[in-house]
């Protein structure tokens, strides 16, 4: 058991003892001559009691070294202290609390993070005698609790028992970093980590627990100890909802997939938009399995619509609904531009783009109103920059050189959530390729020009069926577009885009790229029969209209649905900020309350932006400004929240071992009132006290005795 | 009595010998009332005034008769007593505490210097035996005045030597003194008891009367020391005894006890008489202790 002194100092009092064997030696040597008359007697009395002379001599010496070792032990005021000795008895102890999601999971005592928090509460409420104590909450980003460390007491345990969960994650390796950055401003030795957790799939990447355990040594952490709250239960709930990355019309039918973990056998799950349930169905995979569910739903009318799919409740109650916003567009404006308007008017086939996304249309006319897409062609002399800001998709096709301004305008819009579409076949436009366009997008590689006969051309491949691009599409439609056949088309080469189709050869015919918040798609042929027939496939109007929407869309689902630890955040149209600039964010509780949160106006490039504070709880975050509703985004809980494993503790402490902080424990058996006598150690000054007066009582019958 | 003579620390830094002697002797008589001097003579010396409560054997009813006045007869004793002084010289009798009281040795020469005055006095004769384990000086007894210088002048010079032989030299004194007479014995009789008692059965066995002195010094009965010390043998070269008086001063003194009252009762069976003082005993109560046994004698 270490011990530990609140007066190290006064332990420099024990070399009092060579005091009496200072004596004792001296007493030996500095023994007078005394001529005596007759030694007879003296001689046999000193033979029967010469032995036990010496050896009560040097009992006595015994008996006074010690009580001058206790009594210089007592005034150094020693604890016993089953954790880490410490200087003059006090430690810094710096609390990491697990604020995830799965800490409200509930017991028969409460919740898990619950029964935390009372721990970290009793912990420093007995925190006293100097002892100071930061408490980290650690959901997804771990935030000190306080804004310096504190002096442990009833006040500190007060403040730690208002702490609230979050519906996040737990990132060990991130909360035991941020614990290493207070423990360098520890004031005390030991400083002690106290991780409060339950482990929940702890599957932490090993790499960064060794960095956070080499931190943690770095900074003088001599101890880390683990105390783990809950065991493994099944409670069924939505770990995820996955929305379509495009562009939704209304009345358009929609598959959404849900992926839930199953309670029990036969859960019914459901689906709700805008508070009313629309589909239900029943999970059929069996308890404590993950199953996928598919509820159709029908686009409702253009607007931003919110729902959830829910499911029984149960004791991890954070993952029984889990709420989305769903955006429906009445219409995406296209913007195609084509070749100079004085030029070889329709060069490249930029007609069947628009024939594809808008029937009917015309130069002049935006064709069927019944699409959802309202096609403006512009020859590239024509452009102007402000037309990109009335554009939902920019869709480039074999248009010569736009110009430098305009070049940089199409760039700054793509990194602002940009859509576009860049196809390109006309083979007098390789420099301009390799020289402006490429760059702009931020694409490397080289570019190559491929001109086969009637015999050369070649199929084309589907390379990931799972892109949302293909994703819904039956197998006998991916093979009919696998039949259209190039014969002309530029060839890019290590260009690092994620290619989705490319010819037998390998050569890429469809790459697909990100540039800021926007996304491009690149077509290195165009639709002129010599090139290729793809604009002649039965295919093409669904994969041009499927392209379109997904590229025109996505960027706002991944905007208005988030996870707990972004910040929401709502890009404002032109002028709405001069009007009155939302400021407020509200969520709802779910119980009818809402809680308001801080935003704050910011800019991103020229357009208006209202950030709020991290999100870290789930629901549905509204923007509201001059008592409007000017939008509202979804935070849901981490997808893995509600799984039941638990890691066993003496695994973390295993790979913080073997990361070279081997002085971890685990605290399984260790109850916080146990755990707080342990820091606060056995005050042992009264029985040290009481042995050396016990001590010195024997030395002084002995030496009468003796006398 | 009131003692009026010196004590032996008063003496210890005083170094003629005769005159400490007289002023022993003179101060003794002053507070002994009535001089022993007078007492046992069988020769008519004077007259002297009665006072009451005095005995009335030597008082002159003649003269009484004649005056009705109450007169004494004084005598002068007759110097038929031989009186010898046996003085142990040997090394324990040079030990003393040095606490301001002087070595046995001292203390016995001058008891001896004090007898001899006394003695003379009363014109006895005094003779001197000084002895360690062997003969180291003898002055035959005689009851001239200068015998006085004589007894003094070996007195004066005496040290302490060699070891003891007490048991041999009083057999050598029994037999070197035939005459009867009284024996004066200055020891600390640190020597067997058997033969120190054996020694004096043959001196009583020759005719003699022994007053026997036996002269310690007070730490030798109580061992107060402090400390732990070195203790070396006077007369036993290379023994030596390292302790803790206090450590063993209880079990010291029983035997000490245990020796002394073997003295005692051999010297009672022989009817020596055994006269216990230590080196800050008064002088009076040795000479007192004489006076006793000679007026036994006569």
């Amino acid at each position: 058991m270490p011990i530990s002194f609140l007066n190290p100092g006064l332990l420099l009092g024990a070399v009092a003892v060579a005091v009496p064997i200072i004596l004792h030696l001296l007493n030996r040597r500095r023994v007078r001559d005394i001529h005596f008359s007759d030694l007879r007697f003296l001689e046999e009395v000193q033979i029967q009691r010469s032995r036990s002379l010496g050896l009560r001599r040097l009992l006595l010496l015994l008996l006074r070294v010690l009580a001058i070792l206790l009594i210089a032990l007592a005034v150094a005021r020693p604890r016993l202290s089953g954790l880490a000795p410490g200087d003059a008895g006090r430690v810094s102890m710096l609390v990491v609390i697990d604020a995830s999601a799965s800490m409200q999971t509930a017991g028969d005592e409460g919740s898990r993070f619950a029964k935390a928090v009372a721990y970290a509460a009793t912990t420093a409420a007995d925190l006293t005698g100097g002892s100071e104590i930061q408490a980290l909450l650690a959901g997804d980003e771990p935030r000190a609790v306080f804004g310096d460390w504190m002096r442990g007491g009833e006040g500190v345990a007060g403040a730690l028992r208002e702490l609230a969960p979050t519906d996040g994650g737990f990132d060990l390796p991130a909360a035991l970093s941020s614990a290493a950055v207070w423990a360098r401003a520890a004031r005390h030795r030991p400083a002690l980590v106290l991780v409060l957790s339950d482990l929940q799939l702890a599957s932490w990447d090993a790499a960064a627990l060794a960095r956070a355990a080499a931190e943690l040594s770095g900074a003088g952490v001599d101890r880390v100890m683990l105390r783990a709250f809950g065991e493994e239960q099944v409670n069924g709930g939505v770990r995820d909802v996955r929305l379509p990355l495009r562009a939704v019309q209304p009345g358009e039918t929609l598959q959404l997939r849900v992926e839930v973990l199953v309670g029990r056998s036969a859960q019914p799950f459901w689906l709700e938009i805008a508070g009313e349930r629309v589909a239900e169905t029943v999970a059929t995979a069996r308890a404590g399995e993950i199953d996928s569910l598919v509820f159709a739903l029908t686009a409702p009318a253009a607007g931003t619509h919110t729902g959830l799919v829910g499911t029984e409740s149960d004791r991890f109650t954070v993952d029984d609904d889990r709420p989305f916003v769903l955006g429906v567009r009445d219409s995406i404006e296209v913007l195609l531009v084509h070749g100079e308007q004085g030029g070889a008017v329709g060069r490249g086939g930029w007609r069947y783009w628009q024939q594809a996304l808008a029937p009917g249309a015309t130069r002049d006319e935006p064709g069927d109103a019944a699409s959802i897409f309202r096609v403006r062609a512009l020859g590239s002399d024509e452009l102007e920059t402000s037309d990109l800001e009335r554009s939902d998709l920019f869709v480039y096709l074999d248009a010569g050189s736009l110009g430098r301004g305009t070049t940089e305008a199409l760039a700054r819009w793509l990194r602002e959530g940009g859509g576009a579409v860049f196809q390109f076949g006309d083979y007098n436009l390789a420099g301009y390729l390799s020289a402006v366009l490429l760059p702009m997008l931020g694409v490397d590689g080289n570019v190559s020009y491929r001109n086969r006969s009637d015999t050369g051309a070649e199929e084309a491949r589907i390379l990931d069926r799972s892109h949302p691009l293909f994703r819904g599409l039956t197998d006998a439609s991916l093979s009919t577009l696998e039949r259209a056949r190039w014969r002309r088309h530029f060839a890019l080469q290590d260009s690092g885009l994620a290619v989705l189709m490319a010819g037998e050869s390998g050569v890429p015919l469809l790459a697909a790229g990100a540039l800021g918040n926007g996304r491009f798609a690149l077509l290195p042929f165009n639709l002129s029969s010599g090139s290729s027939d793809l604009a002649r496939n039965p295919m093409f109007l669904p994969f041009a209209q499927r392209l379109a929407a997904l590229l025109a869309g996505g960027g706002d689902e991944g905007e208005r649905n988030l996870v707990v630890g972004a910040s929401p955040r709502l890009v404002l149209g032109d002028g709405e900020s001069l009007r009155d600039p939302p400021s407020l964010l509200f969520r709802n509780a779910g119980d009818g309350g809402r809680d308001q949160l801080p935003a704050r106006m910011s800019w991103e490039g020229e357009r208006p932006v209202v950030v709020g504070e991290t999100a870290r709880r789930k629901g549905l975050y509204t923007f509201i400004a001059g008592g409007d509703t000017v939008g509202v985004v979804a935070v849901a809980p981490p997808p893995t929240e509600g799984d039941p494993r638990l890691r066993a503790p003496d695994d973390v402490l295993t790979q913080l071992a073997a990361a070279g902080l081997e002085m971890g424990r685990d605290l399984a058996t260790v109850d916080a009132d146990g755990f707080a006598a342990a820091l606060r150690g056995r005050e042992l000054a009264p029985v040290l006290l009481l042995l050396a007066i016990l001590l010195l009582l024997a030395e002084t019958a002995l030496s009468r005795r003796a006398g | 009595m009131r003692a009026i003579a010196p004590t032996p620390a008063e003496v210890a830094g005083l170094d003629r010998l005769d005159l400490i002697a007289r002023l022993v002797v003179e101060g003794f008589l002053v507070g002994l009332h009535r001089s022993p001097y007078h007492g046992f003579s069988v020769e008519f010396a004077e007259y002297r005034q009665y006072i009451p409560g005095e005995p009335v054997t030597h008082m002159d009813w003649r003269v009484f008769a004649k005056t009705d006045r109450h007169y004494l007869k004084v005598f002068a004793e007759e110097t038929n007593l031989r009186a010898t002084l046996l003085v142990d010289g040997s090394a324990s009798m040079g030990f003393t505490a040095d606490d301001g009281r002087p070595t046995k040795l001292g203390y016995a020469r001058l008891l001896a210097a004090s007898f001899t005055h006394l003695l003379l006095r009363q014109n006895d004769a005094v003779g001197l035996e000084v002895f360690d384990e062997g003969p180291r000086a003898s002055v035959p007894a005689r009851a001239v005045k200068r015998q006085l210088f004589h007894v003094l002048k070996h007195l004066d010079r005496l040290q302490p030597g060699r070891g003891t032989s007490l048991g041999t030299m009083l057999h050598r004194a029994a037999e070197r003194l035939p005459r009867r007479g009284l024996m004066l014995l200055f020891s600390d009789l640190m020597d067997e008891p058997e033969d120190v008692l054996s020694g004096l059965k043959h001196l009583r066995h020759r005719g003699h009367e022994v007053i026997v002195f036996q002269i310690l010094d007070p730490r030798e009965l109580d061992l107060d020391f402090k400390r732990e010390a070195r203790f070396i043998d006077l007369e036993r070269p290379g023994h030596e005894v390292r302790l803790e008086p206090a450590h063993v001063r209880a079990h010291y003194r029983d035997r000490v006890d245990a020796w002394r009252g073997i003295l005692r009762r051999g010297c009672r069976r022989q009817r020596v008489d055994l006269v216990e003082v230590s080196t800050d005993t008064p002088f009076d109560r040795a000479l007192l202790a004489y006076l006793s046994k000679r007026k036994r004698m006569s």
